[in-house]
């Protein structure tokens, strides 16, 4: 049972962040086509590729809490003794799941009290009902919160001496340790992998 | 008061481990339920208001491109005409691998991308050619974090939408400074490489440089697409990220045949990936800055540092302390979103224009992720190589200065940064 829903979740997350992102480009790249080649801007596409982009970030973010991909400062969670870690873990995943839940359930009131009531409506993109795309926050927010209570779940059961996760260094290291024994034999296939990894760790941004 | 409490649950979150995001939204959002009148709907509504931005929209399309650039024979391409053009110089190879990163930079927007592309194929190439290790090591280590100023830059998109400025004015202010780093970074191998004894080798012909220029022509595209578009004021700095990601995907789909239609959407679903984190990241960040604005803590702190007599020299020299510190533990958005909302106010009222004031905090970055104790490309390079941290600190100190060198020049000269916007938008 729990596991059907664990698959669903992933499955609608996985296919709308990266249906989103595909999308988002392809509307994107069609409005600037439209305005250099035939000189008319398709004026929904804009308020279009802004939806699709956040539908995308958002579902991914729930995404990102199941594969523990969110950036976290471990320093202190790394020195300390594992019994304190675990504490420090649980503290830190049930203030997560608070917060989620609560932008998840104002974001219903918000829906209901405020959007429906004044009839919001997109500007541009042919009078669509801004409820439908502001659905997104509770929807993605319920989803990762429902993440971060497997984690929470999986940290209970664990024993505490497993289970500090890596330090953020280890990981990078771990994960380019590997690939820089086989590098001579094939360089490329793991240059992807330490990429990801590396990405994962900072966020792309650097 | 209600500030203490912001930041004392903001610490408390972050050095339990909570991830960044959820530390500053829930920092927020519990201190604007205790202090203020501002209804939680409302709060919980602004995490979808905040980041509808069509500027913002730009970094899932710069990042999509980055990574389909990154997966396949780009980067390999880059190096070869880096080598063909500078690689007869004393100090040759090292030279190619910053040479290269520069480009590879400006193609695929990601730092640690360059590190791990260009790295993991220069590196046995500089020690086989007879380089000390430490050369190998600090080019690649420092070279890689010019990424983030060079355009398309991420960080600058976040600082643009954050200080409300113009992100193609932005990103044209990074082009020099990027470019001057990365010269300056390269006179340093030249010079040490010729104490070290290499001789300039006979350069490659003309004709074997054009070569190996129309090898990597379709990657370079990528750059005159972005830059040149930019700077000719044909895109906006979004739609430059939507013609670059597509252009991105025909070169590794159809032209460099990298990525096969069926593994498209794992590189779409990877990049939605990155892009979530720091869209989450800025939407939380983006509540904690509107909280600090309403509190009015920007003008306090304004008005504290012109009431002590501070001037502009000092204020940038404090924010580079500052920052310097901050980016060697923390991601590069989430300062940006932190800081820039506190220290802008005061850098305008100082007279700092805010596009230089975006480009010394984004050097400061750079510098942040060379800098121990957890500058990541140390940790990445020390990876790829098999060096300790301690070591790859070391090797890398030249450079580092060198870009320290670079960020004291713009930081005090503010025309390296403005006079290209400036020349392009006017003043």
């Amino acid at each position: 049972m729990f596991n059907l829903i664990s698959k669903t979740i992933g499955f609608i997350n996985q296919s709308i962040a990266a249906f989103g992102i595909t999308a988002g480009v392809a509307v994107a790249f069609t409005n600037v086509v439209a305005r250099y080649a035939f000189d008319a801007s398709l004026v929904w596409a804009t308020e279009l590729t802004i939806f699709l982009f956040l539908w995308s970030a958002f579902f991914g973010a729930a995404y990102c809490f199941k594969k523990d991909a969110h950036i976290a400062v471990t320093i202190l969670l790394d020195v300390m003794p594992s019994k304190i870690a675990k504490i420090m873990l649980l503290i830190s995943h049930t203030v997560t799941i608070i917060f989620l839940l609560a932008v998840a359930y104002y974001g219903i009131l918000y829906i209901t009290e405020i959007v429906i009531p004044f009839d919001e409506r997109a500007i541009d993109l042919w009078d669509m009902p801004m409820w439908i795309i502001y659905l997104v926050i509770p929807i993605a927010f319920f989803f990762s919160a429902y993440r971060v209570g497997e984690k929470i779940v999986q940290i209970i059961r664990t024993p505490h001496n497993e289970v500090v996760a890596e330090s953020e260094a280890e990981q990078v290291l771990a994960g380019m340790g590997v690939s820089s024994k086989d590098k001579d034999n094939k360089p490329v296939q793991h240059l992807n992998d330490i990429v990801k990894e590396v990405e994962k760790k900072t966020g792309g941004m650097l | 008061m209600s500030v203490a409490l912001l930041f004392g649950i903001f610490l408390f979150l972050v050095l339990l481990g909570t991830p960044i995001a959820i530390c500053l939204g829930a920092a927020t959002f519990t201190t604007m339920m205790i202090f203020t009148d501002i209804s939680p709907i409302e709060i919980s509504s602004m995490m979808f208001e905040k980041i509808n931005h069509y500027s913002l929209m730009a970094i899932p399309m710069f990042i999509l491109a980055g990574n389909l650039l990154s997966k396949g024979s780009a980067a390999t391409r880059i190096i070869e005409f880096a080598k063909s053009i500078v690689g007869h110089l004393p100090g040759g190879l090292p030279i190619s691998a910053i040479f290269a990163s520069i480009i590879f930079a400006a193609v695929s927007g990601s730092s640690p991308a360059t590190v791990v592309a260009i790295g993991s194929i220069m590196f046995g190439a500089i020690i086989q050619a007879g380089y000390p290790k430490k050369y190998a090591v600090g080019t690649i280590a420092t070279a890689g974090s010019l990424g983030i100023l060079i355009p398309p830059s991420i960080v600058l998109i976040v600082y643009g939408v954050t200080a409300e400025v113009s992100i193609g004015r932005l990103f044209m202010a990074g082009v020099v400074p990027g470019i001057m780093l990365g010269i300056m970074m390269m006179v340093v191998t030249y010079i040490g490489a010729r104490r070290l004894g290499f001789k300039r080798t006979e350069p490659a012909p003309f004709k074997e440089r054009l070569i190996k220029m129309k090898d990597a022509s379709w990657g370079l595209m990528t750059i005159v697409i972005v830059i040149g578009g930019i700077y000719g004021g044909i895109f906006t700095p979004t739609e430059a990220a939507a013609v670059a990601a597509v252009w991105a995907f025909i070169i590794s789909v159809f032209v460099y045949k990298d990525i096969k239609m069926s593994e498209f959407f794992d590189t779409a679903l990877d990049s939605a990936k990155t892009t979530a984190m720091i869209m989450f990241i800025i939407a939380n960040a983006m509540l904690f800055a509107h909280f600090l604005t309403i509190e009015n803590i920007p003008q306090g702190i304004t008005e504290a540092l012109i009431e002590a007599n501070v001037d502009k020299y000092m204020f940038l020299f404090m924010v580079n302390i500052l920052l310097i510190l901050a980016g060697s533990f923390m991601e590069p958005s989430a300062i940006i979103m932190i800081m820039v909302p506190l220290l802008l106010p005061v850098a305008v009222a100082l007279g700092i224009d805010p596009i230089h004031f975006g480009i010394v905090i984004t050097i400061n970055m750079e510098l942040g992720m060379v800098s121990p104790p957890v500058g990541l490309n140390l940790f990445v390079t020390s990876g790829l190589t098999g060096m300790s941290i301690k070591d790859v600190i070391v090797a890398a100190f030249p450079w580092t200065m060198t870009i320290l060198a670079g960020l004291l020049l713009v930081t005090y000269i503010p025309e390296i940064a403005l006079w290209l916007p400036n020349l392009m938008y006017g003043g």
